[in-house]
């Protein structure tokens, strides 16, 4: 028999190694990026000294900074603009066919679930001037051939274009499953009163789907705003700085010319950054109400 | 009148998804194509649709450029970190799901932010604390990374499958003379595990998949096939076919899991917040 004291800690002791591992890794490189952010630091220093607000003054006076944020903001917003269209858009389609759904679903996955990595070197190949299946269909409908990756115009559509073949399905797998899940009594409802598609479309389905709307663009937005294998596979954050985003210039300043504490001072604003927009986000949806009570 | 124009919309419907189905299926079906050709019919300027087909890409690859070792290298990392994370989330979920401690939605809050954090800003101190230690190039570096990525994505969807279990079922076992560990094990675990192989699987597909944290971490020791497919592709030469036969072989298991789950996926891809 167990003693009480035991019974009570018991569900504690079970889940401490997982808290502790995650504290850990993401507590001290919190605390460390913030003292760093702050010195001269180089790995390769003998001594980092503390240089006061130098890092974040010398960002917010670069041009590399608002150049990367822009760059940021711009394929942040047109891929989840364009993923959430297209996405919301197939997913309305395909909630009406009788036939091949379920095919046409599992197909689909495939792009969410591939290596970025290999999704990026794939769209280089294909984007290649010389011999890219992009350029030769474009021949084809009278486009002349771009070498797309290094064209000072065309290198971030190229990436958002590559992003929105991949996570296009990704929207829809979600927005479909909430369609799914409305219940069909309104739009009889609204049938008998007259309404039009559009207007059941606009003040049933919309409503009913915000919750799942608002999680679907919070995890795109999260993870757009990481962008860093496509880039690396693609155009290592050129041409020029055309496609430097902020993730590429914490490892193309930081990291590979060792200058830890100016890419530290960039994390700091990164995170400053996600965590207000997933505060703003989780006072739009409830985690807890919805979701996991059944 | 009103029929046929219901006719048409609907074929309209039908081929819009056609059309959507090609551009997503095209890109994967090129790559698989190029690996087959051999290096002139894959440089050519018009595509070759008919060509001789070859495994060349695929031996050489394995066999002579190391990639065997590669995936070798993928397969144990994420196996291990796909089993640690599993098991530490589910001693976080359970407890939480089950006996309803305090706090438990502030630490569950706490834990999704941490998959909102950017990789890139945890790798700098992560990477020096690791070469203090002496960890970089290691399998044990790659696989504390990996349980801590995908340990928020596990915990969460086991909540929700702990959560959907209800508690008479543990109490009626444990009525039966079970303890609570009995219980757990003989009772709670196999209604379950169905939930526990999807959480699994879907973390093996983000560890096998990662390229930051492996990219920065490994060496020549440890190298994972994302890390060593970015080294076929050097700015000097670059051999598409073995590129797409590489990039086919890290796909291929990626494949099969993804049919398995099917829409069991959009639970995982949505930390469990919508249920496919």
């Amino acid at each position: 028999m167990k003693s009480l004291k035991l019974q009570r800690s018991g569900p504690y002791l079970v889940m401490a190694p997982g808290i502790i591992l995650l504290l850990l890794f993401a507590i001290y490189p919190f605390v460390f990026l913030l003292k760093i952010s702050f010195q001269e630091y180089s790995p390769i220093n003998a001594v980092n000294p503390f240089v006061g607000w130098d890092n974040y003054k010398e960002l917010f006076q670069s041009k590399i900074f608002w150049n990367a944020l822009w760059v940021t903001a711009v394929f942040v917003f047109c891929t989840v603009f364009l993923e959430f269209v297209i996405g919301f858009g197939l997913a309305v389609i395909l909630n009406r066919l009788t036939v091949g759904q379920r095919i046409y679903q599992s197909i689909i996955l495939l792009p969410i679930a591939m290596a970025p990595t290999v999704v990026g070197l794939m769209f280089r190949f294909m984007m290649n001037e010389q011999y890219g299946v992009l350029n030769y269909f474009a021949e084809m409908f009278g486009f002349s051939r771009t070498a797309w990756l290094s064209d000072l115009n065309y290198a971030l559509p190229a990436l958002v274009l590559t992003d929105v073949w991949q996570w296009t399905p990704f929207m829809m797998i979600i927005l479909l499953a909430g369609l799914k899940g409305l219940p069909d009594e309104p739009y009889e409802a609204a049938l008998i009163d007259g309404a039009s598609s559009w207007q059941s479309f606009r003040y049933i389905t919309i409503p009913q789907m915000s919750r799942i709307i608002y999680i679907a663009l919070l995890l795109r937005t999260i993870d757009a705003f990481r962008i860093y294998d496509t880039i690396y596979m693609m155009t290592k954050g050129g041409p020029l700085t055309k496609t430097s985003t902020l993730s590429w210039i914490v490892y193309d300043r930081g990291i590979k010319f060792l200058d830890f504490g100016y890419g530290a001072a960039i994390c700091v604003v990164m995170l400053i950054l996600v965590v207000s927009l997933i505060t703003f986000i989780l006072k739009k949806i409830d985690l807890f109400e919805v979701g996991n009570r059944t | 009148m009103n029929a046929s124009k219901n006719k048409s919309i609907v074929t309209l419907q039908y081929v819009i998804v056609l059309v959507a189905m090609i551009c997503f299926i095209f890109p994967i079906f090129w790559m698989f194509v190029t690996s087959l050709k051999n290096q002139t019919d894959a440089f050519s300027t018009i595509p070759k649709w008919s060509f001789a087909v070859t495994w060349e890409n695929y031996s050489t690859v394995l066999f002579d450029r190391g990639f065997l070792t590669y995936l070798m290298n993928s397969f144990i990392v994420s196996a291990v970190s796909t089993v640690f994370a599993v098991i530490l989330g589910i001693g976080i979920a359970y407890p939480f799901a089950r006996y309803g401690l305090k706090g438990t939605e502030n630490v569950l809050t706490w834990i999704l932010t941490l998959r909102i954090i950017p990789p890139i800003v945890t790798i700098l101190p992560i990477y020096l604390l690791f070469s203090k230690l002496g960890l970089l190039d290691s399998y044990t570096a790659l696989i504390l990374m990996y349980t801590f990525m995908n340990l928020p994505l596990t915990t969460w969807l086991l909540y929700g499958f702990f959560k959907d279990v209800p508690g008479e079922i543990e109490e009626s076992a444990l009525v039966d003379g079970n303890n609570r560990f009995s219980a757990f094990f003989r009772v709670i675990l196999p209604i379950v595990g169905p939930g526990l192989v999807s959480a699994g699987l879907l973390s093996f597909i983000f560890a096998w998949n990662e390229f930051l944290f492996a990219n920065i971490l490994s060496g020549p020791n440890v190298r994972t096939a994302p890390v060593g497919l970015n080294e076929y592709a050097t700015p000097v030469s670059v051999l598409w076919g073995q590129i797409a036969a590489a990039g086919t072989m890290i796909i291929i298991p990626i494949a099969i899991i993804t049919l398995i789950l099917q829409r069991k996926m959009v639970r995982g891809l949505t930390m469990g917040a919508v249920k496919g």
